[in-house]
């Protein structure tokens, strides 16, 4: 075999392995961000709460008995449930928006300043809550919540 | 004295061999077969690549296998498995190009032996074709392991190949029957730029790609059914070169 040929084919040779390698493989995406689709508030009916629908909304209505109390929980307090889809989205963070005029009511944060979605009443109120995914998407869903 | 006179303390081992008589074919091939065996150069290429071919589809593999490829790689390592396959089979038939023409002066005789010129010409052609087809099904075998295809796909990628091989192998005996270069050889014993191992040489790299790169586009299209596609055209191809090689030495060995 001449020199020529023997070189073009070891450079084939190692070509191949090169545009296999750049042309031919497997695409994989490392940690990829997986947003947010949906927001659901899964709270169900209890002794203390009923859950109806008002204006396409979910309506949760509960009694008034004493002022919320932030120490030891008690009084009339509500905790809200909610369910982030897909359960495996990159940021299942969430935040309450309400109206914060409203004096008759108080959302609990914890050490860190997030809100932990309880919901202490000092009076009877009717008031909306919409909660929205922190990833940026902005997906949302309100409850209106009716102490009487 | 150290040294010892060669011109009378020769030792004269002689063995009287009875003279056989052989079939004309059967001399013929017998005749060639020395001929190449006592070429160290030609021999030793082509030992090397009826050696190292196998061994060199065996590592493209294993580095291949450590590529995590998707459908699109796989078909390219199949395109070129076939090409560096070929390529190094078809290098071999470079020397066939000049095989005729190697013999100098004395090619002529290859015109007095009372046989049609087909069988005898042919028999220089039967020990690189058998030796490479060998080692053809060899390293098809191992890529095939590699990939994972079926055995009918095995049998059918190797009928392929070695029709390719077959037709390039005719190919360069008809180039240096038609352009023989006896003169050269006669003279200086060697031809450095033979024109027919240059064509041999162009033709090698071009049914390379065309065979690599359309198995390569078939396979995209369907991959079941590329290599049963493949032999058959391969086929007619070698049909088409076995007819030529054939009439060509029957219009180029005619006695002027």
């Amino acid at each position: 075999m001449k020199k020529a040929n023997l070189i073009i084919i070891i450079v084939i040779y190692i070509a191949s392995i090169g545009l296999i390698s750049f042309l031919g493989m497997e695409v994989s995406v490392l940690d990829p961000v997986i947003p947010v689709t949906e927001v659901q508030c899964i709270n169900e009916e209890d002794n203390y709460t009923t859950i109806g629908e008002l204006r396409g909304n979910m309506l949760i209505t509960l009694t008034f008995t004493t002022a919320g109390n932030a120490a030891d929980l008690s009084g009339t307090i509500l905790q809200l449930y909610w369910r982030v889809y897909p359960d495996n989205a990159s940021n299942s963070e969430v935040k309450f928006v309400y109206d914060t005029t409203n004096t008759n009511v108080e959302f609990v944060t914890d050490g860190d300043g997030r809100q932990t979605g309880t919901i202490l009443f000092y009076a009877k109120t009717v008031i909306d809550v919409q909660i929205i995914a922190t990833d940026g998407t902005k997906i949302s869903t309100t409850v209106t919540i009716a102490v009487v | 004295m150290a040294s010892t006179p060669f011109e009378y303390k020769k030792s004269l081992i002689t063995k009287a061999k009875k003279n056989k008589q052989h079939r004309p074919i059967n001399s013929a091939f017998i005749k060639n077969t020395k001929l190449l065996l006592r070429d160290t150069q030609g021999l030793t290429s082509l030992i090397y690549i009826v050696i190292g071919m196998p061994i060199a589809i065996l590592l493209l593999n294993t580095i291949y296998d450590a590529i995590d490829t998707r459908l699109i790689g796989d078909q390219m390592a199949m395109m070129f498995n076939v090409l560096v396959i070929l390529l190094l089979a078809m290098s071999t038939n470079i020397d066939i190009a000049h095989v005729f023409s190697q013999e100098g002066a004395s090619a002529y005789l290859n015109k007095t032996i009372p046989q049609p010129y087909v069988s005898t010409l042919s028999t220089k052609l039967v020990l690189n074709g058998v030796a490479m087809s060998g080692s053809l099904a060899v390293a098809v075998s191992i890529f095939v392991q590699s990939a994972g295809y079926s055995s009918a796909v095995t049998v059918y990628m190797f009928l392929a190949l070695e029709c390719v091989y077959l037709s390039h192998l005719l190919m360069s005996a008809e180039l240096d029957i038609m352009n023989p270069q006896n003169q050269q050889y006669a003279t200086t014993g060697e031809h450095a730029l033979n024109p027919n191992d240059v064509r041999s040489s162009v033709y090698a790299y071009i049914m390379s790609i065309f065979v690599a790169g359309g198995t390569f586009l078939l396979a995209t299209d369907d991959n079941s059914t590329v290599w049963v596609k493949a032999f058959c055209v391969c086929l007619a191809f070698l049909a088409l070169r076995v007819w030529l090689y054939v009439n060509k030495v029957s219009i180029y060995y005619k006695e002027r």
